[in-house]
This record gives C-alpha cells, structure tokens and sequence, in this order.
C-alpha cells in the first residue's frame, strides 16, 4: 500500500525516540540535520541564500549549530514559496507535489507545497499518538472530522493508511448533524476546541477512542471536562499549515507541549518559536517564523517524555465575538472567507452589537469585494447577528506587526 | 596544550573587528607570535612569497589573522606550543589552507570563522580541545568552504539544467497541445 512503509517509519520513529539514550537521539538528529543542510541546495531559495552568505553544506551539524543560520519570514512564502522547493531533478514529479493555501491565521495566508507524504503525514503521527496512549486500532476504524466553519463542506474519503478506515467530514452546522455523527460511530474523532464545547452537551451520541483538537487555544477545563465526559484522551495539538503537526500538549501536565522530535525541531528566539522540519520534504523550513510564542526547553517529563517542551505556547487567537444574545463566537469559523483572496493581510473588529469593521490590505486595486462582502454578512448571520453592519476600508500595503498581527479584535 | 575553539571565538565574539588591520600592522603581530615562541618570524622574502602561492586575500586574511591573535587566546594558545615549526612553513600552510575565505565571512559567519581557527590550529600542528585527531578531521571536512564552494556550484548548474529541460518539456507539451487543435 503507497506510503504505509513510511507512515509506520515515522510513527515509530517518533515512539522510539522517548527510548533512546541522550547520546543515540543526538546522533539521530545529527543525521537528520546533516541530511537537511545538503538538501537546502536543491531549493533556488537556498541555494542562492546560503551561497551568498558563506554557508556550507556541512556546517549544520547539531542543534546548536542551527542558531546561526538565517531565519525564514512568513514573507518569503509570501513572495514565491515554490521557491523553497527542493528542485533536484525528477523529484516534484515523483514526490507529485500540490499547493495548499494556509488558513492565514496572521491574516496573510500562504501557499504552501506538500507531497503525497505530507498530505498523509497527520495518519502517521496519529498512530503515533494511539500508540502511546495503548490505544490499538480495530480493522476498518471510521474517523471523524466534525467541523464547525461556517461553509458547512462534508464530504466522505477512505483512508488505506489507517487500516483501510474511513474519515467522515460532518458539519456541526448542517441539519441533521447528530444523526450523521451517531451513524459514523467514530474511533477517532478530530475537531476543534467549539467542537468539543458542541459535544459536550450531546455526550450520547459518540464514544470514541480518542479526541483530537486543534487550531485554536483549548482551556485547561474545557478539556478536563471531555477528557471525563467522554472518557478518553483529549490530544490537543500544534500545527500549522505550512508544518503539518509540531507538538501535542501533555495529558498530564497540562500547558506543556512535547515537540514531535525527531520530526520537528523547535526554537525559540527572543520568545518568537522557530520551527525546522527533519523529516524529508520537498518543501524546505529552516527556522521557519511562526509568528506564535513561547520558550523551549530540553526535559524529562512525567508522561515518558524525553526532548524538547514548548512552554507558555500563545499567538493562537483567543479573541470572541459577542453576539447579541450574548453568546460567545469564534471569530475564526470566518477565516476561510479570506482565505482565497488577494489580500496581504485583513482584520475584523466588531465595534459594536453587529457592527464590524473591516480592513482590508492589499497589493493593488482589490476585486471580488462585494462577493467578499456578501459571503461575509451571510456567515456572520449564521453565527448569530441577524442584521450585521460591515464597514469595509481598503489599504494598499501592509499592517504594521510588531508581533503577530491579530486579524480579528474587539474593541 | 589543546586550543579551545568555543573559547577562541567567544573571545573574538566580545571583541568584534571595528577596522581592518593595515599590512604592517598585520605582519607585526603576527611576528611578534613567532618571536614569542622562540621562532625566527617570517622574512619579507617570505612574504613576498606567499604573494606567489595564489592567495590573492592574503592582506586581509592576515589581518584578519592579527586581529585573532590580538583580542583571543589564539595567541598565547600558539605560542605554549612545544615545537612551533617554522614560520614561513606555518603561514605558507596555512594561508593556502584558507583559500577562498574573505575577511567579511570570516568576521560574520561563524562556521567560516571556525574554519579560519581550525586551520591555523592544524597548521602549528595542535589539536582541539575534546576531540580526537579523527574528530578534528572529520569537522574540517565538513566545515571546508572550497569544498562548499564546488558543491554549491554543482547545484547551480544542475538547476539551471533542470530548469532547462522543464521549460523544454512545457515548450513540446504546448505545442502537442497546439498540434492536436489543428488537427481536431
């Protein structure tokens, strides 16, 4: 079957990891270091950075090494992020690169280019995860991404990487949600921090294995709840589009997130997290800026795990809307609005009970604003204002950021 | 005694380079090594010398060379050798050992400035601190920027070759696109 070899590899890599004695995975990243600096020749970005700047294909060696070479902005994948790209011959073919968009969760969304491998790499950490949890998959397992977005897409596909299992795409804001929900009858079931909230008060309807949520900042209670109203794990985990996943936050110490080593390797410079993928991609990150923060640290923790911990973990909004029957919104459920048009960068206040104001950056002369406009009431009557107000003002350029930039606010 | 290179370049790290060395200055300092250490210093015949040995960045590698010794350990590191060989021998090794770093890699990259120090240790014949001969061979190898240099020309060219056939191919499949119209 394509890819399960290697999908089973980096699950285990990932599980004997924690095993190794400290001289062993230091070893193992030195390889994966050493591997990776010959690589970034193969991507022109690279290639004519590095040249430029007196850089070898031998000097990245071990971790500390790693510091003094040049950090990725968010604006090179901006510019031209096929640029990163390995381009040594025969292998976009072969790898059968595609472009994702990112969500844009700084508000300036990205193209992105993944292999085969990488679109399937989140089956393989997942293994990983149920392995650790002893949690052993039954043939056929059905997987559930319950969505809350506002665009209510569902859709159905085989996974053969997950023992021939299927995942079903359910919208929690279709009608008829819970009868879905129930028939799929998940083992595993991914969704976000709104999405547990929404199971919570339907605890019937599922028993899965395990629950997985991401995207957004999860409470400490919100997931004390799940984890016994559900009685399973909760693995609430970091990723970001342009990675795939990073690190996963421990089940016993809450707020610490253990870095999916040898994997991923996490820094972090004046309190900014840096992230370099180890494992082979065509798409090269090297100290790529996250624009998320936190500090990192070399631990022993509780849980078994031995490597790197990322500590005091923010930049992912947290910011709600309010809406006029009091309820709290997330505002990100509207995010994928912006996500395929050509902006730099947008932000949404709401200034009032539903009014909103909308900035809008962009490189040039904007089109496709009404549709935008339209699309943009609609969803936010379907989060609960019946009669929004949209004030929309247009820049050319870019917001100032002197941390990461927050699309939406309150103010 | 070993050199500690960490040591070294945190030293030249505290000390950063505000101008370049003049020529005399340089040959000075780096005489003064020598004398130092009981070594008669490279003559003006020598220098003239490695003038002729291809090493067209001799001035501002030497300075580069004073400026270490002058803010570091290196210096004194150097000189507690036991046996220093001579130095028209030393400096003749090492400058051609160096080839092609300039003054500015060697101030701002610190795997350049690295190499630049593991070089002059190799060429008074020290060793480093920690590592094992084979240790310190196997890290220059890596670290070696004439190496790096070739590599990353390989690399250009394979790029520029792929592109080429890339657009070649496009180039063909729209004109089997254009064929096929025609045809229709």
């Amino acid at each position: 079957m394509a890819f399960l070899p290697e999908l089973l590899g980096l699950s285990s890599d990932l599980v004997s990891h924690a095993d190794l004695s400290r001289q062993e995975q230091d070893s193992r990243i030195t390889e994966r270091f050493s591997a990776l600096n010959r690589a970034l020749l193969g991507a022109p970005y690279y290639l004519e950075l590095l040249g430029r700047r007196g850089f070898g294909p031998g000097d990245l060696e071990k971790p500390p090494d790693l510091s003094h070479f040049p950090r990725l902005p968010r604006e090179v994948l901006l510019e031209d992020s096929f640029r990163l790209v390995r381009q040594d011959a025969g292998l976009i073919e072969r790898e059968g690169l595609v472009a994702v968009r990112s969500s844009g969760s700084s508000g300036q969304p990205v193209t992105v280019y993944k292999s085969r491998l990488d679109c399937l790499v989140m089956w393989g950490v997942l293994r990983f995860w149920l392995t650790r949890q002893g949690i052993v998959l039954p043939p056929r397992p059905r997987s559930v991404l319950l969505c809350t977005l506002p665009g209510g897409l569902e859709y159905s596909v085989r996974v053969p990487v997950l023992e021939n299992g299927v995942l079903h795409r359910i919208s929690a804001i279709r009608p008829g949600v819970e009868g879905r929900l129930r028939k799929a009858n998940p083992f595993v079931l991914f969704t976000n921090p709104e999405g547990l909230l929404w199971l919570l008060s339907r605890q019937d309807l599922v028993a899965p294995a395990v629950l997985l949520s991401s995207a957004q900042h999860l409470s400490p209670s919100v997931r004390r709840d799940v984890m016994s109203g559900f009685r399973c794990p909760v693995i609430n985990y970091y990723a970001t589009t342009e990675t795939g996943p990073i690190a996963w936050e421990c089940l016993l110490t809450p707020g610490r997130f253990h870095v999916l080593v040898p994997d991923m390797w996490v820094e972090s410079e004046s309190g900014e997290l840096l992230v370099t993928r180890l494992r082979a991609s065509p798409f090269l990150l090297l100290r790529y800026e996250t624009g998320d923060r936190g500090e990192v640290d070399l631990e022993e923790c509780e849980c078994g795990y031995r490597g790197l911990t990322i500590t005091g973990l923010s930049g992912r909004c947290q910011t709600r809307f309010v809406n006029p029957e009091g309820a709290e919104v997330d505002p990100w459920k509207l995010a994928y609005l912006f996500k395929y048009q050509d902006l730099r960068s947008f932000r949404l206040t709401q200034t009032g009970k539903e009014a909103f104001k909308l900035e809008l950056f962009v490189p040039g002369p904007p089109s496709g604003l009404p549709e935008l406009m339209r699309d943009l009431l609609e969803a936010l009557r379907r989060l609960g204002f019946p009669s929004p107000v949209v004030t929309a003002g247009i820049r050319e350029g870019n917001p100032s950021r002197e941390a990461k930039f927050e699309p939406f606010q309150v103010s | 005694m070993a050199f500690s290179i960490r040591n070294i370049q945190d030293e030249l790290a505290r000390s950063p380079l505000v101008s370049p060395y003049p020529e005399d200055l340089a040959v000075a300092v780096i005489s003064d090594v020598f004398r130092r250490a009981g070594q008669r210093p490279a003559s003006l015949d020598e220098w003239k010398g490695f003038r002729t040995l291809k090493v067209p960045r001799l001035l501002e590698q030497s300075g580069m060379l004073a400026w270490a010794f002058h803010v570091s350990s290196l210096a004194a590191e150097t000189v507690a050798r036991p046996v220093l060989p001579p130095a028209g021998d030393v400096l003749g090794l090492f400058f051609i050992s160096i080839e092609p770093l300039t003054a500015e890699l060697i101030r701002s990259n610190t795997f350049r400035q690295e190499e630049f120090l593991r070089k002059w240790v190799l060429s008074v014949g020290g060793s480093i601190e920690g590592e094992s001969p084979e240790e310190s061979q196997r890290r220059l190898s890596r670290l070696d920027y004439g190496n790096a240099l070739k590599e990353f020309e390989r690399a250009r060219k394979a790029r520029l070759e792929e592109a080429r056939i890339r657009r070649e191919k496009e180039e063909a499949e729209r004109r089997a696109a254009e064929a096929r119209g025609w045809q229709e």
